[in-house]
């Protein structure tokens, strides 16, 4: 009988030995990634700009890591939907990315109520940009900005501006207008093309398209005007277009498309994460692929694009919230 | 004429010759698969053209959107389900030779109508290109608004036997279209909280759902009623039914007009293959000597469906390249391929790109020829499937349902989505009701809505917008006139009886 109770005792403290396994989240620094197949998500659908911009940075990467790297494309809810399915991931192994875009990221969270912020994301780094510009056609009055913030505010309310409503286009040109005493009115458009239609059919006065490249063809034919740029710098292609930081105006912004992975995720894992992606982000084969895509490469590392986003929402939210959009 | 003929040349490549192969069979193949659809296609060949010339890469991909557009007639018209939503027209009268065991003539009318609207559209832009483009940008948001309002209440009035049920369906239509995000503000309407909804409804799956998997039911009650009836049920054998040039030609009325609104709505922005088909569709049926047959198994229908929706294909270049602005989502993806390619497409691509799009407008001709070849050798074969037993085929297209719904976006929400639709197609079935309006209603529901926003944006709340243009009021007539004539019909024959 003895012996049976002692033998019980062994097992009883033996026994926990077997599940204590030690946690698999311990990943050390010197573990090799990727050493499987990387999954990227795109929130937007197949054949779109952000689109090809991830098949772009697949395929580099593929190249470098040796192992396959997927598109999957997960469209819907203007970008929202592939963005939460990452954001809440409880499975954050480092081996499913998100191409995000600061739309889903900044301002829509605020204008829909979303269960995600960026609080739940860690970023990987930040890929590329776009220069943002402000559109007319050439046969409008104005040859700056200045020229039509005179005319909007002796005129309130008379001039339509089209671009997304409630987008990121809306809320800068709505600072815009309040740091001038500006007023105008908003043509909800739903894309840059249809943004460009309705300058070019007359039915808005001005336009602020994601990107003033949808109208590459029209502006070097002459037929449309760009007023002023959102960029931090003046564009080389467009030579004596001003930026709105060098008029006086503190809008600087280019959006941009960055790689994210899930709070989930392990910061020792995101630290290698980082350094591995640098090289991919940063190589000349994506620079080379981005240029065609009309995209600036614009690395920023993952903890100054983390520091950019959370800044960005935060900004972007008390805006919404004065311009009365915010989602009850 | 030299350089013209040099140009002709080069684009006879060998290289070019089997990419356009390639690309055609492709696209039929997965136009042909329901739950697949032609956008998908393009997409997947992008990444092809990262490796070709220009030409080479345009070449690639119309054949894939031409053939796609045309391959959703062949599963249309064999398993009554549409591969793609612009032959959801062709459905009605194709499964229904189909089941009178006149298949091969339903496919051997689509095709030529294709091939015809194909080399007609292909024709305008061409000879028009610019001047069409002008117009289509004079079409502002009340013009589009008046132009949605024209197609619903053509294929509600016309679409079927009984008024009532017609524009039920529409209201249906449209009322689902609501689900989802608000199209101006993206606030969300009848979500229930959930993020999957914030889309709506999807259009692929509901398209399939409605068709595929409500045939699925019927045909299974169908065997259940007629196995306790004691009664076999067997195959339609296809009887080697064919369609003679000279019948088709017959139609040339319908071809010409169904090819002109194809083109016509193909070089607006924003408007695609299922509106023209349905608009063609419908107006054939008002003009047609036979409008009984309508629905019943009528080339006639057929042609009208499918010489609108590729007439649109040829057309969707107009806008794209004149302007640089997609006439629909996959010119979107084209507009994509072509800045890859360091091309911008606007008013310089003809004098700083002309040898392109010489080059383009020849490989144009050449994706209808091959059209006509591969879809006439596909037909062969593929109308074998009618032959295989029920019990195989229908599980192994349910499996495709599933699948194809699954995979445009990864998610199961999709598949509920077909899921329902496929009940509340089965109920539409059973009552006798007409599913075309219902699709275009949801299809056209959130655009409709969109541009009745902007142009009361842009007036200021003024309706007198809607009467602002001649094009405006041109429509404001049509409308008024279609309505006015139905009623007086109604009316004549209530004296009547």
């Amino acid at each position: 009988m003895k012996k049976v109770i002692v033998a019980l005792f062994l097992l009883v403290l033996v026994l926990p030995c077997a599940f204590a396994q030690g946690s698999k989240e311990a990943v050390s620094a010197e573990v090799e990634y990727p050493t499987g197949p990387v999954t990227l998500i795109c929130p937007w659908a197949a054949g779109g700009s952000t689109d090809i911009t991830a098949r772009a940075i697949a395929s580099v990467a593929e190249a470098r890591f040796g192992s396959p790297v997927v598109v999957v494309n997960r469209e819907g809810g203007g970008s929202t939907i592939g963005t939460q399915e990452v954001a809440l991931s409880t499975k954050g192994d480092g081996y499913t990315l998100l191409v995000g875009t600061i739309n889903a990221l900044a301002v829509l969270p605020h204008t829909m109520g979303l269960a995600y912020s960026p609080a739940n994301f860690k970023a990987i780094g930040q890929v590329c940009s776009r220069d943002m510009g402000i559109i007319c056609t050439a046969d409008k009055p104005w040859n700056t900005i200045t020229d039509f913030i005179q005319d909007a505010k002796a005129n309130p309310g008379k001039y339509l501006v089209s671009c997304p409503q409630g987008g990121l286009q809306n809320i800068l040109f709505q600072r815009l207008a309040d740091m001038t005493g500006a007023q105008f009115r908003v043509y909800p458009v739903n894309n840059d093309t249809e943004n460009l239609t309705a300058v070019l059919g007359g039915v808005s006065d001005l336009g602020v398209p994601g990107s003033y490249d949808v109208a590459a063809g029209q502006i070097a034919a002459g037929q449309v005007k760009v007023l002023a740029l959102f960029s931090d710098k003046r564009a080389a292609s467009l030579p004596n277009v001003p930026t709105l930081k060098e008029l006086g105006f503190d809008l600087s912004f280019a959006p941009w498309t960055s790689l994210l992975v899930p709070a989930s995720t392990p910061d020792s894992l995101v630290e290698k994460m980082r350094g591995v992606w640098r090289e991919v982000i940063q190589s000349p084969e994506l620079a080379a692929l981005l240029a065609k895509n009309k995209q600036k490469p614009d690395y920023l590392d993952g903890a100054e694009t983390q520091l950019t986003i959370e800044k960005q929402f935060k900004d972007f939210g008390e805006t919404i919230k004065s311009m009365g959009l915010a989602a009850k | 004429m030299a350089s013209f003929l040099l140009i002709v040349q080069s684009t006879f490549t060998l290289k070019i010759l089997l990419l356009i192969l390639a690309g055609s069979l492709f696209g039929m193949i997965v136009g042909a698969i329901p739950g697949l659809n032609t956008t998908l296609a393009v997409a997947i060949a992008i990444p092809i053209t990262f490796y070709l010339e220009p030409v080479e890469a345009l070449a690639l991909l119309s054949a894939v959107y031409k053939n796609g557009i045309y391959g959703g007639s062949i599963s249309a018209v064999l398993l009554g389900v549409p591969g793609t939503p612009a032959a959801a027209c062709t459905v009605r009268d194709g499964y229904a030779m189909a089941k009178k065991g006149q298949a091969k003539k339903a496919l051997d009318a689509a095709l030529y109508a294709s091939v015809f609207a194909d080399v007609v559209g292909n024709t305008i832009l061409i000879l028009t290109a610019s001047w069409l483009a002008q117009f289509a940008l004079k079409f502002g948001p009340s013009e589009n608004t008046l132009l949605v309002v024209f197609a619903l209440v053509v294929v509600s009035l016309v679409g079927s036997s009984s008024l009532l049920k017609g524009l039920l369906a529409s209201i249906i239509g449209l009322s689902l279209a609501m689900l989802g995000m608000d199209p101006m503000t993206g606030s969300p309407r009848f979500t229930f909280g959930n993020i999957n909804m914030l889309s709506g409804v999807t259009l692929i799956p509901t398209l399939v759902g409605m068709f595929a998997l409500s045939e699925i039911f019927v045909e299974y009650s169908n065997f259940c009623h007629a196995k306790a009836e004691g009664k076999s049920v067997d195959v339609p054998q296809d009887k080697k039914s064919r369609l003679s040039l000279k019948e088709f030609f017959s139609y040339w009325r319908t071809l010409i007009r169904s090819s002109l609104i194809g083109v016509f709505i193909g070089a607006l922005p924003g408007s695609g293959p299922s509106t023209a088909s349905f608009i063609s569709y419908s107006m054939a049926q008002r003009s047609s000597k036979h409008p009984e047959e309508f629905g019943e198994g009528s080339v006639e229908g057929i042609c009208a469906s499918e010489a609108a929706n590729n007439g649109v294909c040829g057309a969707a270049y107009i806008p794209l390249l004149t302007l640089g602005i997609p006439g629909d989502t996959i010119t979107a993806i084209m507009y994509g391929a072509l800045v890859l390619q360091g091309i911008t497409p606007g008013p310089l691509v003809f004098t700083q790109q002309g040898d392109m799009i010489t080059g383009l407008y020849v490989t144009l001709f050449i994706c209808s020829i091959f059209m006509l070849v591969l879809g006439k050798i596909l037909c062969r074969t593929l109308t074998n499937v009618l032959n295989v037993p029920k019990g195989i085929l229908f599980p192994v297209i349910m499996i495709i349902c599933f699948a194809g719904s699954y995979s445009m976006n990864n998610t199961m929400y999709d598949v509920l989505v077909m899921i329902i639709a496929g009940v509340l197609g089965y109920i539409y079935k059973r009552i006798d009701m007409p599913i075309a309006p219902t699709l275009i209603g949801f299809i056209l529901g959130s655009q409709m809505e969109r541009s009745l926003l902007q142009s009361l944006i842009k007036s200021e709340n003024n309706l007198s917008i809607f009467v602002g243009s001649p094009i405006a009021i041109a429509f404001v007539i049509i409308i008024v006139l279609m309505v006015g004539s139905n009623f007086w019909k109604l009316m004549k024959a209530k004296k009547q009886k």
